[in-house]
C-alpha cells in the first residue's frame, strides 16, 4: 500500500471535479450509457447465475435426496445441536468484535502512518491464512499448554483472531490511507470534541468497509472447521464440525443437510442485517491531498510502535516455529528433510511433492484469473450505478452464498451431481471451488471500496467524449487497482491452503501441497514428519513470496 | 497510457494462464487407440508404487485413475448417494467398521478375486456382505507407548486397560474422538469388546476423569501430543497402529530398533479390515475384475507394508524385512464381525456422545 503520505488513488495527474456536477440531460453521453448498461447487466448477471449454479446444484443434489422438514425439525429441538449452534455464533460474534477493535486499530496505523519493513509487515500479515493445522496444534500446545487446549473455548477464540484480524486490517487500511485531512482540519477547526469527532466523522466513513470486514470475519469464524476441530476437544463443537461428523462417522446425511441449510439460514440473517445497518453508505470523493503526518505525539508514537511490534510478532512466531522445526533433525540443524523430500525416498510416491508443488501454483494462478475476471466486471457494471436500489445492486450479494455453504455439503454435491461430472478430478474443477470460496472476500473488498468513489468523475470524462472502455481502463481501474490486487492476494491465498473441499475432489494426479502434507502427516516416523513440515515451510515460503510480489505491484503505480 | 499498457499486460498474463490451467484440466495424456479407462475410488491414505500401475495398465492396454477422497466414510457416502451412477467402477478402502452399511445399500455387484484362495479366512466378511469383496489388507489399532519414557520415568507398564483409570498413569494417555477419527472409533470399539456393553461407559468416565487427553484424529495425537512423536508432546500412551515400531525404525534417520513398542494387553486391539468391490454400474466389468485379482496378487500384496503400513491379506505375500524384524503380531485382539458393527455402530456412537458430555 506504500507510502500512504503520498496520497491514494488519485496520486499523479488528478482530475479537478467539483461534486455537484450533473452533467446535462441532453449529453449524447446518456445514450451510450444506456447501452452500457445492458451489456453490464449481461455480463453481471451471467457471471452471478454461473457462480450461483456453481453451488446451488451440487448442494440442492444432495438435499433434494436427503432434506426433509422433519430432519430439520428434529436438529431445531435437540438440545445437543442447540448447544452446537450457540457455541458456534457465540464464539464467532465475540472473535468479530475483538477482530474489528483489533484490526481496526491496527489497519488505522498501517494507513495512516509509514514506517520501516511496512511491507515485510503487511506480507507477513497473510501468513495465518495459509498455515498447516499442524503448526496450529503445535502453537497452540506450546502457548495455550496442554490443560487449557480442548479444556476452555478461548485458545479456540484466539486462534480465529489470529487467522481473521489481518482481513480488518487490509480492508480498512485503504479507508485510512484515502481520508481526507481537510475533512479532519476542518472538525478540528470548528471544535469538535473527540466523540463528535468520531461519531460524526470518521465512524459513517470507515462504516462501509469496517462492516464488510466484520462480516466476513463472523462468517469465517462461524465457519471454521480446522480450528474448532483442532483445538475443540470433545467439549466444543462447530455447526461446519457438527456437519462433517453427521456425514462421515454417524452416516445421517439428512441431519447434516438441515445443519447445512441452518448454517446457512442463519449466515443469511446476518448478512441481512449487515446489508440493513449499512444502508445509508456516505459517498465521499477520493480526491484529496493526503499530507505527511508531521508531527504525532510521544505518546501515540509509542503505542503505535508497540501495537506493531507485538501484532509483528505475532504473525513472525508460527513461521519462525515451522521454520525452525523443519531444520531440526534430531538435535541438530541440517537440510536433511528438505533434501528427502526432492530425493528418490519419495520418488515412487504416486504424487512426488514437485508435482503437487506445480498443482498448487497452476490451481492458486487459475484462481486468481478467475477471481481479476469476476472482479473486473464487479467494478464495470457497478461501479457507476452502485446508488441505484433493486436487484442489480443486490445480485453480487448472492456470491457471498458459499462462505456459508459447508465444504463438506459442497464437495460431497459436487461429487453426485451429474453437472460436475466430467469436470471431476480436473484442476478446473478445483478452481472453481476455490474461486467460490474466495469470491466473499472480493465483494468485501471491493463493494466498500467503490461505494467511496464519486460516480462525477465518470459523467466528466463522458462528456468530454471518453467512451465507456476508456472511462473504465483509465479513471475506475487506475483506482481501484489497489483493492483489487489486495482482493487477489486473499483470493491466492485462499486457494494455496484450501484443504476442505479440495481433498474431496482430488484425483491422485492433482493432489495439493497441503493435501500431500496431510498425507505425510499421515503415517508415523519422523521422516514423515520431518517432510511434512518441510513441504509446509515450502508452502509459506511460496505464499510469502507471491503475497510479497502483489504487494510490490501493488505499491507500484501504474 | 504507460499505465494502462501495463495493467493491461499484467491482466492479459493472468488470463492467459488460468486459460492454460482450465485448458490443462480437459486434456489428458495422449492414450493408445482402445485404451479404456478404470476408475478407482478410494481414501486418501492409499498409496501404491507407480511401477506396479503402469504394469498393470500395459498389460491390460487401460489407463487406471485413482479418486482419493478424504476418507472412508466420504468414500462409502458418495458410493452410496451416487449408485444410480457410479462415480467408479472399483472401490477400494471401505473397512469393517463401514461394509454392512455399504452393502446394505447394494453398491457392490456380486465377484471375488480369484485369487481368494490365498487371503486369510478370518478376514473373509460375515454373511451379509460375502461373495460382494475382497479383503486386500489388514492393521491392528492399539496402544503404543514411547519405550524411552517408562524406561527413564520408571513406571511399569498397565497389565490391563483398567489399570489406566489409575493415578499412576494420570495425564499419560492420548486418544482420537470416536467420532471424528477411524482409529478412535477402534480403539473404543475395541474396549466396548472387552468389558461389555454396560461396563463401558463407567470405565471412559473414569479414563476421562484421569486426565486422557482427547484429540480430533490421528496425526494430532501421534504428531502432537505423543511423546516419541515428531511435535514432542507430553504423553507416552497413544491409540495408533501395531506396525508403528517397524514404520518408527524405517522412517528415521539411521534408527536401528524402534523407540516405541505396543502394548499387547487384552481390550486394546481393534482390527480394521479394507476390502475391495466392484460397483455396480460399471462400464468396464471386465477390467474391474481383473483390478481386483491384481490388487490381491502376491506381486501388489507385497508392495502394500511399505506404502500403507497395513498387512496384506494374502497368505502367499511375504513381509518386508523391517516389519518381521519390528512389528510383532498382536495377541490379544478384539475382533467383531463387520454385521454386529453395523448393527451397533450408532448406539456406540450416542453412547460417547453421552460419555464425553457433548
Amino acid at each position: 500500500m506504500g507510502r500512504s503520505g503520498k496520497g491514494g488513488w488519485m496520486s499523479g495527474r488528478r482530475l479537478a471535479v467539483s461534486e455537484g456536477y450533473i452533467p446535462p440531460p441532453t449529453s449524447p453521453y446518456l445514450k451510450g450509457r444506456r447501452e452500457r448498461i445492458d451489456i453490464g447487466r449481461v455480463l453481471l448477471i451471467g457471471m452471478v447465475v454461473v457462480f450461483t449454479a456453481a453451488w446451488v446444484v451440487p448442494v440442492g443434489a444432495i438435499w433434494s435426496r436427503v432434506l426433509s422438514v422433519r430432519s430439520f425439525v428434529d436438529v431445531i429441538r435437540s438440545p445437543h445441536f442447540g448447544k452446537v449452534i450457540g457455541f458456534t455464533v457465540g464464539q464467532a460474534l465475540l472473535c468479530t468484535a475483538i477482530c474489528v477493535v483489533l484490526g481496526g486499530w491496527l489497519g488505522m496505523i498501517v494507513g495512516r502512518y509509514d514506517f520501516r519493513g511496512k511491507a515485510i509487515y503487511q506480507t507477513l500479515l497473510m501468513v495465518p491464512f495459509v498455515l498447516p493445522t499442524v503448526v496450529v496444534a503445535l502453537l497452540a500446545r506450546m502457548i495455550f499448554g496442554d490443560a487449557t487446549v480442548g479444556v476452555s473455548w478461548w485458545p479456540i477464540v484466539a486462534a480465529h483472531v489470529f487467522y481473521n484480524v489481518s482481513i480488518v486490517i487490509r480492508l480498512t487500511a485503504p479507508f485510512w490511507a484515502n481520508l481526507d485531512e481537510a475533512y479532519l482540519d476542518a472538525a478540528r477547526v470548528a471544535g469538535a470534541n473527540p466523540l463528535t469527532f468520531f461519531g460524526r466523522l470518521v465512524w459513517p466513513l470507515l462504516l462501509p468497509a469496517l462492516g464488510a470486514a466484520a462480516l466476513l470475519v463472523f462468517v469465517y469464524c462461524c465457519t471454521s472447521f480446522g480450528v474448532v476441530l483442532l483445538l475443540g476437544g470433545i467439549k466444543f463443537s462447530s455447526i461446519e464440525v457438527e456437519i462433517y461428523r453427521q456425514t462421515f462417522n454417524y452416516l445421517r446425511l439428512d441431519q447434516a443437510a438441515a445443519l447445512s441449510l441452518l448454517q446457512l439460514l442463519v449466515l443469511g440473517a446476518f448478512a441481512v442485517l449487515y446489508g440493513w445497518l449499512t444502508r445509508h453508505v456516505v459517498a465521499t470523493a477520493v480526491t484529496h491531498v493526503k499530507r505527511q503526518l508531521s508531527v504525532v505525539a510521544a505518546l501515540h508514537k509509542w503505542l503505535y510502535r508497540l501495537s506493531l511490534l507485538v501484532s509483528f510478532g505475532a504473525v513472525l512466531l508460527p513461521l519462525l516455529v515451522l521454520l525452525f522445526r523443519s531444520l531440526l533433525v534430531g538435535k541438530q540443524v541440517s537440510l536433511h528433510y528438505y533434501i528427502a523430500l526432492f530425493s528418490s525416498s519419495s520418488a515412487n510416491l504416486l504424487v512426488s511433492p514437485l508435482a503437487a508443488l506445480e498443482n498448487s501454483l497452476l490451481v492458486a494462478m487459475g484462481t486468481v484469473g478467475i477471481v481479476a475476471a469476476a472482479g473486473l466486471v464487479l467494478i464495470f457494471v457497478l461501479v457507476e450505478r452502485r446508488r441505484q436500489s433493486g436487484l442489480v445492486r443486490l445480485l453480487p450479494y448472492l456470491l457471498l452464498a458459499p462462505l456459508g455453504i459447508s465444504a463438506v455439503t459442497l464437495g460431497l454435491g459436487m461429487l453426485v451431481s451429474p453437472l460436475f461430472r466430467s469436470l471431476l478430478g480436473t484442476k478446473a474443477l478445483l478452481v472453481l471451488v476455490h474461486s467460490l470460496l474466495s469470491m466473499g472476500i472480493v465483494l468485501g473488498s471491493l463493494l466498500p471500496a467503490m461505494s467511496k468513489l464519486a460516480p462525477q468523475l465518470g459523467e466528466v470524462a463522458a462528456t468530454l467524449g471518453a467512451g465507456p472502455v476508456w472511462i473504465f481502463g483509465k479513471i475506475w481501474l487506475p483506482l481501484m487497482k489497489r483493492v483489487l490486487l489486495s482482493a487477489l492476494i486473499f483470493a491466492s491465498l485462499i486457494s494455496l491452503g484450501e484443504f476442505g473441499a479440495t481433498v474431496m475432489l482430488t484425483r491422485a494426479e492433482n493432489t495439493t501441497m497441503p493435501l500431500l502434507m496431510s498425507q505425510f502427516l499421515g503415517r508415523p516416523g519422523s521422516l514423515n514428519f520431518g517432510r511434512a513440515l518441510a513441504m509446509g515451510s515450502l508452502l509459506m515460503v511460496l505464499c510469502l513470496i507471491g503475497v510479497g510480489l502483489m504487494q510490490w505491484l501493488q505499491n507500484k503505480e501504474f | 497510457m504507460k499505465k494502462i499498457a501495463l495493467g493491461g499486460m499484467v491482466l492479459s498474463l493472468i488470463f492467459a494462464v488460468s486459460g492454460c490451467v482450465i485448458g490443462s484440466g480437459h486434456s489428458k495424456a495422449p492414450v493408445a487407440a482402445g485404451t479404456r479407462t478404470l476408475r478407482v475410488l478410494t481414501h486418501d491414505s492409499f498409496d501404491v508404487d507407480k511401477a506396479l500401475v503402469a504394469e498393470f495398465e500395459q498389460a491390460n492396454n487401460a489407463k487406471v485413475e485413482f479418486n482419493k477422497l478424504a476418507d472412508a466414510g466420504v468414500v462409502v457416502n458418495t458410493a452410496i448417494l451416487d449408485k444410480s451412477n457410479p462415480i467408479a467402477d472399483v472401490l477400494y478402502g471401505v473397512d469393517n467398521t463401514y461394509l454392512t452399511r455399504a452393502t446394505q445399500a447394494g453398491i457392490f455387484s456380486t465377484y471375488i478375486s480369484t485369487n481368494a484362495g490365498a487371503i486369510k479366512s478370518e478376514l473373509m466378511p460375515a454373511a451379509a456382505s460375502r461373495g460382494l469383496v475382497t479383503p486386500v489388507d489388514y492393521g491392528n489399532v492399539c496402544l503404543v507407548y514411547d519405550k524411552t519414557w517408562f524406561e527413564q520415568h520408571k513406571v511399569a507398564l498397565p497389565a490391563t486397560i483398567s489399570d489406566l483409570t489409575q493415578p499412576a498413569y494420570k495425564n499419560l494417555l492420548v486418544v482420537e474422538n470416536p467420532s471424528t477419527s477411524s482409529p478412535g472409533m477402534a480403539f473404543f470399539a475395541a474396549t466396548i469388546g472387552y468389558l461389555g456393553e454396560n461396563n463401558d461407559a463407567e470405565y471412559w468416565h473414569k479414563l476421562l476423569v484421569n486426565g486422557t487427553k482427547v484429540v480430533d484424529g490421528w496425526s494430532t495425537a501421534y504428531n502432537t501430543e505423543f511423546t516419541a512423536g515428531g511435535g514432542s508432546g507430553s504423553r507416552p500412551l497413544v491409540v495408533s497402529y501395531n506396525s508403528d515400531p517397524a514404520s518408527d525404525v524405517y522412517f528415521s534417520e539411521g534408527k536401528t530398533s524402534p523407540g516405541v513398542a505396543v502394548l499387547d494387553i487384552p481390550g486394546s486391539c481393534f482390527r480394521q479390515v479394507e476390502y475391495v468391490g466392484i460397483l455396480k454400474g460399471s462400464k468396464v466389468p471386465d477390467l474391474a475384475q481383473k483390478w481386483v485379482d491384481f490388487m490381491t496378487s502376491v506381486k501388489y500384496q507385497e508392495d502394500i507394508p511399505l506404502k500403507m503400513w497395513v498387512y496384506p491379506a494374502n497368505n502367499e505375500a511375504k513381509l518386508p524385512d523391517v516389519l518381521t524384524k519390528f512389528a510383532t503380531e498382536v495377541r490379544n485382539v478384539q475382533s467383531l464381525d463387520e454385521d454386529t458393527i453395523g448393527q451397533k455402530r450408532q448406539g456406540w456412537l450416542d453412547e460417547w456422545q453421552k460419555i464425553s458430555g457433548e
